[in-house]
């Protein structure tokens, strides 16, 4: 790059930034926003911003989850209808992408249950991609109007404890089913026995998506940490913090349900002479 | 608590089920059945190869083994020709050495038979000459001038038996 246009370049930069900040600066709000606690309390608890479904008040996370399926459903349509039917032998990018998408699932499916895998590549496959894009979505940041006539940020649905639970009750109910099905009343028994899984599951994802959600919303209140930080805070966290939950939850979700399938080969009954000669022995 | 609510729980796991049925049935099922029917066809194309390399084997076995039969057989050929050959010079060496024998023996009778006709001719000649030379001293000359022209006829008798 020569030293003329590399000035040019700089001066261009810099008073593009000078114009953000000045503009910054005169579109602020009068202050009217509310105290951080608030609002953070209300990221929590949800106790004010409602949105009104038609049938029920909700949280923003309930509309979130709403809009990532419809979002999910068209591209899935789309893809089934005018990319699936043109796949080809050698993959391009985007088959590749595809394939991957489903192939790591899968591939998770049959390590962790080898015996029985086709409901578990299934699920885990939905609720992997759904705890991805919600959390993705939350980078987007589309706006909804409460029912109070304020606007928010739609959220991941899963830093929402109702998503969270319904989720991680889900996985649970699927790894019960699965020890059901494939080992009766002794599969039953063996998912009982992780009884704290539900809670577990559900408030590690509570937990994670909305501690992203605090810091975020913590860096975002105050016009300082607006700068360069948000870079690293929202976006990078929210990208770690979906891969990371992603696997975290099919994981979990694909070892208990492999270990509670499993079925294992029954003990041989002992003859009673057998049992008379052991006892005997001792 | 913590804003918990039965109703936006199930409105939660109705979507969810919701959006796992679409992706089950619009992505990761025609996915699956797409990758699981080229893996398929990869095996089924392997084990083709795999036949095909087998039989190439057998095929390469198949040759090798006619090779060296027709090796061993060419060796065998080559043998018997070799036998045939020795046999033939060996009876052709044979002729040409009975034949060979032949000619000098012929050549020594003739020569045998030639040499008494010779001393028979020359005998003859001899006799002849010492008649008429037996016949002239006898007759025409004293018997110096006789001596000498005997001898001389002598000698006249060996040089013709030396030309002849």
């Amino acid at each position: 790059m020569s030293k003329k246009r590399l000035v040019v370049s700089l001066v261009v930069f810099l008073t593009l930034m000078a114009v953000l900040i000045v503009g910054i600066c005169l579109t602020g709000s009068d202050g009217s926003h509310g105290e951080i606690n608030e609002t953070m309390k209300d990221a929590v608890l949800h106790e004010y911003d409602k949105i009104d479904l038609g049938f029920a008040l909700v949280n923003p996370a309930v509309v979130s989850a709403l809009v990532v399926t419809a979002v999910v459903f068209v591209f899935a349509l789309v893809v089934r209808l005018f990319v699936i039917p043109r796949f080809k032998e050698v993959p391009g990018k985007f088959q590749l992408l595809l394939e991957s998408w489903v192939g790591f699932f899968d591939d998770l499916a049959v390590s962790n249950s080898p015996h029985k895998n086709k409901f578990l590549g299934a699920y885990i496959f939905g609720a992997g991609s759904y705890i991805f894009i919600g959390t993705i979505f939350e980078l987007f940041g589309i706006q909804a109007v409460t029912v109070e006539g304020a606007s928010v940020a739609l959220p991941a649905p899963l830093s929402d404890i109702n998503g969270a639970l319904a989720m991680g009750c889900l996985s649970y109910l699927v790894i019960m089913s699965g020890g059901v099905i494939h080992n009766g009343i002794k599969g039953f028994l063996l998912t009982l026995k992780d009884f704290s899984l539900p809670i577990s599951m559900s408030f590690r994802l509570f937990g994670a998506l909305l501690s992203g959600l605090l810091v975020t919303e913590l860096v975002y209140h105050y016009l300082a940490l607006s700068f360069v930080l948000p870079v690293i805070v929202g976006v990078l966290f929210t990208c770690l913090h979906a891969i990371i939950q992603t696997y975290v939850l099919v994981m979990l979700t694909s070892l208990f349900y492999g270990e509670v399938s499993e079925k294992h080969p029954k003990k041989p009954k002992k003859s009673k002479k057998i049992v008379k000669l052991e006892e005997a022995q001792q | 608590m913590l804003g918990f609510d039965i109703q936006q729980v199930l409105i939660h796991l109705l979507n969810f089920v919701i959006l796992t049925c679409i992706l089950y049935f619009l992505l990761y099922s025609p996915v699956k059945k797409f990758m699981d029917n080229r893996k398929k066809s990869i095996a089924d194309k392997q084990t083709e190869v795999q036949n095909k390399l087998k039989d190439a084997e057998e095929i390469k076995s198949e040759y090798n083994r006619q090779l060296e039969q027709f090796n061993a057989e060419k060796q065998q050929m080559k043998l018997d020709c070799d036998n045939e050959l020795q046999s033939y010079r060996d009876e052709q060496i044979k002729q040409a050495e009975q034949q060979a024998e032949k000619i000098i023996a012929d050549a020594k009778a003739s020569a045998q038979l030639e040499k008494k006709k010779i001393v028979s001719g020359a005998t003859k000649e001899i006799k002849q000459i010492v008649e008429e030379a037996t016949t002239k001293m006898a007759l025409d000359m004293d018997s110096n001038q006789s001596i000498d022209e005997f001898l001389k006829f002598a000698e006249r008798g060996e040089s013709v038996e030396k030309d002849k």
